[in-house]
């Protein structure tokens, strides 16, 4: 064989002396591998997307529902099914998801917007363990109560009831310029002084400044409750304007009528330690750590696309979720959830327990979140749920997530499951992961068919250049090429063409991806997921392109390098 | 014991096309050139001459009969081995100088070199052989930019970059005025009588004729008249 360096010489020499023969060859390859890595790095992006909206990483094992008279019959999920679930060899973990039993809305300040929504059904636990996102939600996702020895744990006030609502605002943090508490332990100012329960009574017109100082009775409580939801900022929750309960707290606690003059009463903060992650508790009357829960990402991409645009409120990706607690603290994302109540009217039926209020606070995005609603330590479920619904609810789990050992296991491990009464939860991401699979297969064809063009046409221009330089063939020969020599060079042009072709084609697919991008960015609304960048361009795309794109014009300078070489010299030199 | 020929061919028969177009082109041609000895093949056209050039160049393969160049039984020999024959031990000159446009004289000259291991002085081994038929300045020329004398020149020079033991040459002044072929045989003389190269040349031309030691006539693809005394009898011959 001759020299690699001649080698290649001669090929850079060969192909550099034909440009009109090489943008022939090279125009098909540049087109079929462009629509290659285009359609590769679209199908990718969705990929990414579908796995952000669905994480297919586990599989999630139900009951099958079954309902009896009115009532539900399904098989019981509880831990005898998970060890049952976990000594099967080809799982290599199960984590139960809580759902929440009972009612419960929440209420909470979202930049400056008063958000009342409902908990109750759209919230469960998993163990804090499964839920590992980053370093923020591995510190705080975990059940505070259960810390033997927190030494924020100390007595407080909690702030007012107000009897027109039955969720207040998480109280704010104490501003610095604000004027001093009168006591460390009591915040809470206001007339009925350090009672507590006298206070949440005459406190009626808690939520608005609005109530100061106004003595006109229960209109006055009306529009106090307006301007609350109307969205003053947190902490707006004012203190003892008993104007308001003039007709209603008033005579619930017995108070006095206030003083004509009464000066505007000092606003109720939040006075425990660390007041970002600290809350007083309503019914245990100390600071505790408020409930940290995960949001997922449909979650805020269906607050962004679905509620902030029909309610004017502000958008708020992952990104912008983790930068307001990164600029402002926890205390940013926190919310009070009334359990045993409901925005839903008609519905708070379900137990007796008296209602009650708690704090919870947002620590992050997580993969692992329910797809709609917030997502807690387990453990804060499963006491609630004991609480206000008994102890079935506490141990009857809603899901088992399970993660296999090799997703090839999935049908074995679904059989297994249909013969103990149980199913796999219909997973949409599958359903979706099969359609983009048919979608990607479908391009793939589309690309390997222009692929399969150009190859033909670089074997035809091929054959016309190797019948071209039939005399130069015959020269070679003549002074000591050999039949594989020959048959090199024509496949090294052939290779250089693949490689120039593949480059060009990637470039070309970049440059459409770019513009795309840029039209998208402006000209498409926004919908749920839309990503910032349509295609992800993968190091493995490129370089498969690259050796797709060598292989496919070696294969279309086969034929007529074969030829070439294989043309006798002395009739090659004989036709001039 | 006598040394053996560089070429010696028994019984060599070829034939192209099939069935009724089938042409028989060599009829058991046998012949033996000796080392150092300068040959003229003549004959008319189709006689066979050019198709026994290229066989013994190994650019052609016989149908049948034996045919050893150089001591190498072609038969036997590999693809490799014949293509080793034809870079380093025989040079080609061809009537249409049979150069590549695209390379300059000294890149035409030195191609042999691409197929070759022994990247020793290269250029300078060119440029010597450019020297040694007159074109020194011309290496940088393309052969669109000579004459048909310079380019056959050329074509020279890329024959002997391998310093051959063994030239054939097929009518390789065919395409040229009577003074530049004149010239030409002399630089074939020179280089039988002091290089000791072995020279087959197929030609038309009697003046090559009256140069070379031995004459070979072929006619219908055999050979009919082989004159040793052709030198004395023209008055020509090596000196």
């Amino acid at each position: 064989m001759m020299p690699a360096k001649s080698l290649v010489r001669m090929v850079m020499a060969n192909t550099l002396r034909s440009p009109r023969h090489f943008i022939l060859s090279a125009f098909g390859i540049v087109i079929g591998i462009g629509a290659f890595v285009l359609f590769l790095a679209l199908t990718q992006r969705a990929g990414s997307v579908l796995e952000k909206v669905f994480p297919l990483e586990e599989v999630q094992v139900v009951a099958p529902r079954v309902s009896l008279l009115g009532k539900d019959a399904s098989k019981r999920l509880d831990d005898s099914t998970v060890k049952t679930i976990l000594a099967r060899p080809e799982v290599k973990n199960a984590i139960p998801r809580l759902n929440l039993a009972f009612p419960a809305a929440g209420r909470g300040d979202f930049e400056g917007t008063d958000l009342k929504f409902e908990v109750g059904g759209f919230a469960d636990g998993v163990d804090p363990s499964f839920v590992q996102d980053d370093e923020r939600i591995r510190t705080y996702f975990k059940d505070w109560d259960a810390e033997p020895n927190d030494k924020n744990r100390i007595a407080c006030v909690p702030p007012p009831q107000d009897p027109r609502e039955d969720v207040i605002q998480a109280p704010g943090i104490r501003p610095k310029d604000a004027p001093p508490a009168p006591a460390a332990t009591n915040p809470w100012d206001g007339d009925a002084g350090s009672d507590a329960a006298g206070s949440a009574g005459s406190a009626g017109s808690a939520a608005g400044s609005a109530t100061a100082g106004s003595a006109a009775g229960s209109a006055t409580a009306g529009s106090a409750a307006g301007s609350a939801s109307a969205g003053s900022a947190a902490g707006s929750a004012t203190a003892g304007s008993a104007t308001a309960g003039s007709a209603t707290a008033g005579s619930a606690a017995g108070a006095p009528p206030p003083p004509p003059r009464r000066p505007r009463p000092p606003t109720y903060y939040n006075p425990c330690p660390e007041p970002e992650r600290y809350y007083c508790d309503d019914t245990e009357r100390v600071c505790k750590h408020r409930v940290p829960v995960v949001l997922s990402a449909t979650v805020v991409e269906l607050y962004n696309n679905q509620f902030a645009k029909s309610h004017g409120m502000p958008m708020a990706d992952k990104n912008l979720v983790n930068l307001l607690i990164q600029q402002r603290g926890l205390s940013a994302m926190r919310f009070s959830v009334g359990l045993g109540f409901t925005t839903i009217s008609g519905t708070s039926a379900v137990t007796n327990q008296t209602p009650r209020r708690v704090e919870a606070v947002v620590v992050g995005v997580s993969t692992r979140a329910m797809p709609v609603g917030v997502t807690m330590p387990i453990q804060y479920i499963r006491r609630w749920n004991q609480e206000y619904m008994g102890p079935e609810a506490a141990s009857s789990y809603s899901s088992i997530i399970v993660t296999l050992k090799d997703r090839n296991q999935l049908a074995p491990f679904s059989q297994w499951l249909i013969e103990q009464g149980l199913r796999l939860e219909d997973s949409l991401g599958e359903r979706f992961a099969t359609v983009i699979f048919v979608i990607r297969l479908l391009f793939l064809i589309i690309s390997v068919a222009i692929l399969v063009i150009a190859v033909i046409n670089i074997g035809h221009n091929f054959f016309i250049q190797v019948s071209e330089r039939r005399r130069e063939i015959g020269i070679m020969r003549a002074v000591g090429a050999t039949e594989s020599d020959v048959q090199l060079i024509v496949l090294g042009e052939a290779a250089v063409i693949g490689v120039v072709g593949g480059i060009l084609g990637i470039l070309l697919a970049l440059g459409i991806g770019t513009a795309w991008n840029t039209y998208a960015a402006a000209g498409i609304p926004r919908f749920p997921f839309k990503p910032a960048s349509w295609f992800e361009f993968k190091t493995w795309i490129w370089a498969s392109a690259l050796v797709f794109s060598t292989l496919f014009c070696i294969l279309g300078g086969y034929l007529p390098a074969r030829r070439a070489a294989k043309m006798e010299p002395a009739q090659a030199l004989a036709q001039n | 014991m006598a040394k053996a020929p560089v070429v010696r061919l028994r019984d060599v028969t070829k034939s192209y096309g099939v069935g009724a177009a089938k042409t028989q082109v060599l009829r058991g041609v046998s012949l033996d050139v000796q080392e150092g000895e300068l040959v003229a093949l003549v004959g008319q056209s189709g006689s066979g001459k050019s198709t026994l050039l290229n066989i013994i160049g190994t650019l052609d393969q016989p149908d049948a009969g034996e045919v050893e160049v150089l001591g190498t039984d072609l038969a036997k020999a590999s693809e490799h081995r014949r293509a080793q024959l034809r870079n380093r031990s025989i040079g080609f000159i061809f009537q249409a100088f049979n150069l590549m446009d695209h390379l300059t004289c000294l890149g035409n000259v030195t191609i042999p070199a691409a197929f070759s291991h022994d990247a020793r002085d290269v250029e300078a081994r060119g440029r010597e052989a450019m020297r040694r038929v007159g074109l020194s300045d011309f290496a940088a020329r393309f052969p669109s930019e000579l004459s048909g004398g310079q380019k056959q020149r050329v074509a020279i020079a890329r024959a002997l970059f391998g310093a051959p033991t063994l030239l054939l040459c097929d009518e390789p002044t065919g395409n040229l005025d009577s003074e530049t072929g004149r010239e030409v045989i002399d630089f074939f003389r020179e280089l039988n009588a002091k290089d000791k190269v072995t020279l087959l040349i197929v030609t038309h031309e009697r003046r090559i004729s009256s140069v070379a030691q031995r004459v070979i006539a072929m006619r219908d693809g055999m050979i009919v008249e082989t004159s040793d005394e052709a030198l004395s009898a023209h008055g020509g011959g090596p000196s």
